[in-house]
């Protein structure tokens, strides 16, 4: 088990034969990832790396019905109609990985898929993997072993520094969901961490946010809210980040004392989860959870320098 | 994107909103058609403008030249005034308020409106819920639902409910098109002769959505001094934040959050960090030469931590553009390097020929700690 994909999770990618669509393509095969079709409007006929290129999502489908999933890879201005195409044409699972999508469309598209009961993921991430079974996103395989800890985390560099610290110690991975770095996302960390509550293979779940917004302390309350049990680690990105300055993402910035580390860190501290002052810290915990709990979460080689 | 309150009105206007006109005072005249008493308005990226003094009341030619002068020197939160506007008097009867912000907790667009206008409008909605009212707009501007929510909650005629309506409706439509995050109207003004105008305005523009939008500046933004550092930074398409400028530790990171964690760690363990610097996107050999020898070229940082990852960069041709900067401006400086992802042994072996400390599988804190070991051994 896993959370959103495993092994047997039809997939497609939308914007299929466009730069990022056709190195995406490639490395999705690799990854053995059940990737079936692509999209992507006049190249209908056409195949990348093997896989059939479909005109509309609907087309597509018409022939692979069990796919529900797709990667959006289209570029910013094209989204919206890609998206809401998408959903229309029955995809339910829908990663949007394109950066710099008008909030607005966000907002449209993501409105949509609440109404038709369809899981939005992004825009502006890296998307989900299930270590060794399946992605539906464009990290790089290796710096991500399979294994029993959850990770969601905003941040895409943080999703891949924090998935490759815990995999060289030998800690792998259930599933992660890069939930994406913008003011209006699909599924935020609470509605992550739902999912992982249920899953028998994920014994441990790592948050990762950042300053800016209200989705760290909407997720606390989550956790209260829910009981869960399973041990969370958190770690707050900028902690001195100087007020009011960009550092990147849209959600990082704060102003008025909102969406500071200090309010994120006492929400998470109150719903028992143990928030850790850098990435290393969270390794040294998950490493004594697994001395206590019997081993199971050590579920690689070790790789040392 | 933040906007100035004439730059909003003007927006305002395009769709059909009444607003005062609200001209630019150049000189030491009053602009045509006004007349004393008038308001000056200081025109600033900063809420709060009454509260800092920058919305002056003038009887006079006297009291105009002081205001002027005063206003003119206002900070509010390290901006400074960019212009200043004037209005005529008005007679008005009430002040309501309007405004529509993106609430992205509950990923919708919401329409906030009160008749008990005059107050700050966080404390209305946190100390008398009930005299502001929520609309939901993001589908759009359902003008018999807002009628008839509006006319259960407050005391308004039929006719004043149906006016805010067409206003409310207009202000809709004028968000959506100008791609805008928060479009407000605080007050909206209710003359004598019963018409409504909005007499200030606070508009922000969803940055990603800038690219489909026009240039709506009409007073260029007078920019706080960049130092060196940034200025150069920002020639070359990086991303550079001053943090501590006696800090003797400089970062470079590939990413916002990895740069963000890599501060904080260093901060952690007891270092001082002098900067912040992303990469960015699209990181090529040419992209990481500059930033490695704006890291270099700074005489207060002695060491240096790269935090980088090759996802969809190369750490090859990342490691190619710093030993070149190396070369030229290294100067015995010390460099602790923490580079994986794709081409990652390329990347490794030329960082071993300059000598640079590495981690290869560790964590950040483990680069750090290498850094604070190689401090104190100096």
């Amino acid at each position: 088990m896993s959370v959103l994909i495993d092994e047997t999770t039809p997939v497609m990618i939308i914007g299929i034969t466009g730069k990022q669509g056709r190195i995406h393509t490639k490395r999705t095969l690799e990854s053995g990832t059940k990737l079936l079709c692509g999209v992507a409007p006049g190249k209908g006929g056409q195949e990348v790396e093997g896989v059939p290129v479909f005109e509309t999502v609907a087309e597509a489908r018409e022939q692979f019905p069990e796919v529900e999933s797709a990667m959006l890879l289209v570029p910013p201005k094209g989204v919206k109609q890609a998206a809401l195409d998408a959903l229309a044409g029955g995809i339910k699972l829908l990663v949007i990985v394109t950066e710099f999508v008008p909030v607005l469309d966000a907002l449209a598209i993501v409105t949509d898929a609440r109404e038709r009961g369809a899981r939005v993921i992004g825009p502006n991430t890296i998307g989900i993997i299930s270590p060794g079974k399946s992605k539906i996103g464009i990290m790089p395989d290796y710096i991500y072993g399979k294994g029993h800890i959850g990770i969601i985390s905003r941040s895409g560099t943080l999703t891949h520094e924090t998935a490759s610290n815990l995999t060289f110690k030998g800690y792998g991975l259930s599933t992660c969901i890069g939930i994406g770095g913008d003011q209006v996302i699909g599924t935020n960390h609470a509605e992550a961490i739902e999912l992982f509550a249920d899953d028998p293979d994920t014994d441990a779940i790592v948050l990762i946010g950042e300053i800016g917004g209200a989705s760290e302390e909407l997720c606390a309350q989550k956790i209260k809210e829910i009981g869960l049990t399973k041990p969370v680690f958190a770690y707050i990105a900028g902690m001195y980040a100087p007020e009011g300055k960009r550092m990147g993402h849209a959600g990082a910035i704060v102003s008025g004392g909102m969406g500071t580390v200090k309010s994120k860190v006492a929400a998470l501290k109150d719903a028992g989860v143990t928030v850790c002052p850098t990435l290393g810290i969270i390794v040294d915990e998950i490493a004594a959870l697994n001395e206590r709990t019997g081993g199971r979460l050590l579920s690689l080689e070790p790789q040392v320098d | 994107m933040d906007y100035l309150e004439i730059e909003g009105k003007r927006q305002l206007e395009r769709f059909g909103i009444p607003v005062n006109p609200t001209p630019l005072v150049e000189g030491d005249e009053l602009p045509a058609g006004l007349e004393f008493p008038c308001v000056l308005k200081g025109q600033i990226m900063a809420g709060h403008r009454g509260q800092h003094g920058a919305v002056k009341v003038v009887k006079n030619q006297e009291e105009f030249l002081k205001a002027k002068k005063e206003i003119e020197q206002i900070e509010i939160n390290g901006h400074v005034m960019e212009g200043i506007a004037v209005t005529g008097f008005l007679p008005i009867a009430e002040e309501y308020y309007l405004g529509i912000t993106l609430d992205a907790k509950s990923r919708a667009l919401v329409m906030l409106f009160t008749p008990f206008g005059g107050m700050e409008i966080e404390d209305l909605a946190a100390n008398e819920p009930e005299k502001l009212m929520r609309f939901d707009v993001t589908h759009g501007f359902d003008a018999g639902a807002f009628c008839a929510k509006a006319s259960e909650q407050f005391e308004l005629t039929e006719q004043r409910i149906s006016d805010v309506a067409g206003f409310a409706e207009k202000l809709t439509h004028a968000c959506f098109e100008l791609d805008a995050t928060t479009l407000e109207i605080n007050p909206l003004v209710v003359l004598e002769d019963g018409s409504l105008l909005a007499i200030d305005c606070k508009l922000v523009i969803d940055d990603n959505s800038l690219v489909r939008q026009g240039d709506y500046i009409i007073l260029p933004r007078r920019e706080r001094k960049l130092s060196p550092q940034e200025q150069d930074a920002r020639d070359h398409d990086l991303t550079y934040v001053e943090l501590d400028p006696e800090g003797d530790i400089g970062t470079m990171a590939g990413g916002a959050g990895i740069g963000m964690a890599t501060t904080d760690t260093i901060r952690h363990y007891g270092g001082r960090v002098n900067n912040f610097l992303d990469l960015g996107g699209g990181v090529t050999a040419e992209k990481t030469y500059q930033a490695m020898r704006i890291l270099l070229q700074n005489e207060n940082t002695h060491y240096i931590l790269v935090n980088v990852f090759g996802g969809i960069n190369n750490c090859a041709d990342m490691a190619e553009g710093i030993a070149r900067a190396y070369k030229e401006f290294g100067d015995g400086k010390k460099v602790v390097v923490k580079s994986r992802g794709f081409n990652q042994e390329q990347g490794w072996a030329i960082y071993e020929e300059l000598g640079f400390a590495q981690t290869k599988f560790g964590t950040t804190d483990e680069a750090v700690k290498q850094l604070m070991a190689i401090k104190e051994a100096m």
